[in-house]
C-alpha cells in the first residue's frame, strides 16, 4: 500500500499523540489571550482512521459541523481540517465577536472569525510538529464551510483518497470555566509528502 | 403473519450509495447518497422499465490517478459508462436512457479568493462530458454552488429530491 499505510498505527500514533500535546498547550496559551480567561486544551486522542471511518469518527455524514481547511507547505505538504460541532463554532464565533451568531448563514465578519480560530488552532499543531522535526512548515489562507461534515469530507479526502487511505486525527477537548468543547483535528499529508513525513518523525 | 410479509414486500427500500460506490434499483426502491460535496451524484433511468442506478464520483479523470486499478465507480470518466452498462445489465434500454446530476459544490470559503483546487467544478466537466460522450441527454442538474446535497431519486416519480443544510427539501 502506498502512502499512510497500517505501518503508521504502531508507531505514528504515539508520535502524533505527544505532537497533539505540544500543540494543545500552544493553542492553550493563545486562546486564553484571545478569549481573555483560563483556557485548557488537552488531547483526547490521538489516531489512525481509515477513510472509510472518517464520516463516523465526527458525528455521521449528515451532522452539521463547521470545518476549517488549511493547506500547508514546508518541508512537508498537506492539508488540516479543523471540524467543530456546531453549538461549539457557534459558542466561540459569539463569544469572540461579541454577539449572538448563527453560523448556518454567515456574514463575512463570521466567516474570518472562524477562520481565524482555525487558523490559530492548527497554528498551533503544526508548529508543534515543526518543532519535532526541525523543520519549517508554512500555513496557507483558511477556507471555511459549515455543512454537512459527508459534504465537507468528501472534498477534502478525494485529492487524497487516490492514493492514501488513512488520516491522522487529533482529537482535542478545550474547557474554558464550565463549558467544554470539542474539535476534531485531521492532518492529511499529501500523498508524497507522507513517507518524508513519518521518517522525519522517525517513527 | 402473511400480510405482514406482504407490507414488507410492497414497501420500497432506500439503497445507499456510499462515497465512490454505484448501484441500481428497480422501482419501487430508490436510490440515495449522503453529503455530496465536490462529489457528483449521477442517476441514469430508463423512464419505461423504471430501473435507475446512481453513482457517486469523486474525482474527474482516472487518467492522473496512481491507482494501477482504479475503482470504476470513483473517476467520472469511467462512472459514467460503468453506470450505463450496470443499468442496461439489468434490464433498462441503453437506447432510452437520461441523466440527472448534483452535487459539484465548492465547499470553502476563502477569504484571499478563489478555491485552487476547483475538484467540484471539474468532476461536473467530466461527468456532463462522459454523457455526451454516450449521447445520454441530461434532464436535470442541480450542480456548484457553496452547500453540500444529500440525493434521493424516487424511480416512479423519476424525481431527484436534494436536501441541504439551510433549504427546505427540493427536487428536479
Amino acid at each position: 500500500m502506498k502512502g499512510i499505510g497500517p505501518q503508521w498505527n504502531d508507531v505514528a500514533a504515539d508520535v502524533f499523540r505527544e505532537i497533539g500535546n505540544i500543540g494543545a498547550s500552544h493553542a492553550a496559551t493563545a486562546l486564553s489571550v484571545l478569549l481573555r480567561g483560563e483556557v485548557r486544551v488537552s488531547v483526547t486522542s490521538a489516531r489512525i482512521v481509515p477513510l472509510a471511518e472518517v464520516a463516523t469518527s465526527v458525528g455521521g455524514e449528515e451532522q452539521i459541523v463547521a470545518g476549517v481547511f488549511i493547506r500547508f507547505s514546508g518541508f512537508v505538504r498537506g492539508s488540516v481540517l479543523l471540524v467543530l460541532q456546531l453549538p461549539s463554532a457557534q459558542q466561540w464565533v459569539s463569544q469572540l465577536l461579541g454577539r449572538e451568531v448563527t453560523l448556518l448563514s454567515m456574514d463575512e465578519l463570521e466567516q474570518s472569525t472562524l477562520a481565524e480560530l482555525g487558523n490559530m488552532l492548527s497554528g498551533a499543531y503544526l508548529n508543534s510538529l515543526a518543532q519535532w522535526v526541525g523543520q519549517q512548515v508554512r500555513p496557507e489562507v483558511p477556507g471555511v464551510s459549515v455543512d454537512m461534515a459527508g459534504a465537507i469530507l468528501d472534498t477534502v479526502l478525494s485529492p487524497i483518497g487516490e492514493v492514501s487511505n488513512f488520516v491522522i486525527l487529533i482529537d482535542t477537548t478545550i474547557a474554558q470555566r464550565d463549558a467544554t468543547l470539542g474539535c476534531h483535528l485531521f492532518l492529511l499529508p499529501d500523498p508524497d509528502s507522507a513517507e518524508l513525513l513519518l521518517k522525519a518523525l522517525g517513527a | 403473519m402473511n400480510s405482514e410479509r406482504e407490507v414488507q414486500q410492497t414497501t420500497a427500500q432506500v439503497i445507499k450509495i456510499g462515497i465512490a460506490e454505484g448501484g441500481t434499483v428497480q422501482a419501487p426502491n430508490r436510490l440515495r447518497t449522503t453529503g455530496l460535496g465536490s462529489c457528483v451524484g449521477v442517476v441514469l433511468y430508463d423512464p419505461l422499465t423504471c430501473i435507475a442506478g446512481m453513482v457517486h464520483v469523486m474525482l474527474p479523470s482516472a487518467h492522473s490517478c496512481r491507482e494501477l486499478h482504479p475503482l470504476h465507480t470513483k473517476y467520472a470518466d469511467l462512472a459514467v459508462p460503468w453506470l450505463a452498462e450496470q443499468v442496461s445489465n439489468v434490464g433498462a434500454n441503453p437506447h432510452r436512457l437520461v441523466a440527472k446530476i448534483a452535487g459539484g459544490a465548492q465547499m470553502f470559503v476563502y477569504a484571499g479568493g478563489a478555491d485552487l483546487m476547483r475538484i467540484g467544478p471539474r468532476n461536473v466537466e467530466a461527468v456532463l462530458q462522459g454523457l455526451e460522450e454516450l449521447r445520454i441527454p441530461l434532464v436535470a442538474q442541480d450542480v456548484g454552488g457553496k452547500t453540500g446535497r444529500t440525493i434521493e431519486f424516487d424511480v416512479i416519480t423519476q424525481n431527484l429530491w436534494i436536501q441541504t443544510a439551510l433549504k427546505v427539501p427540493y427536487f428536479i
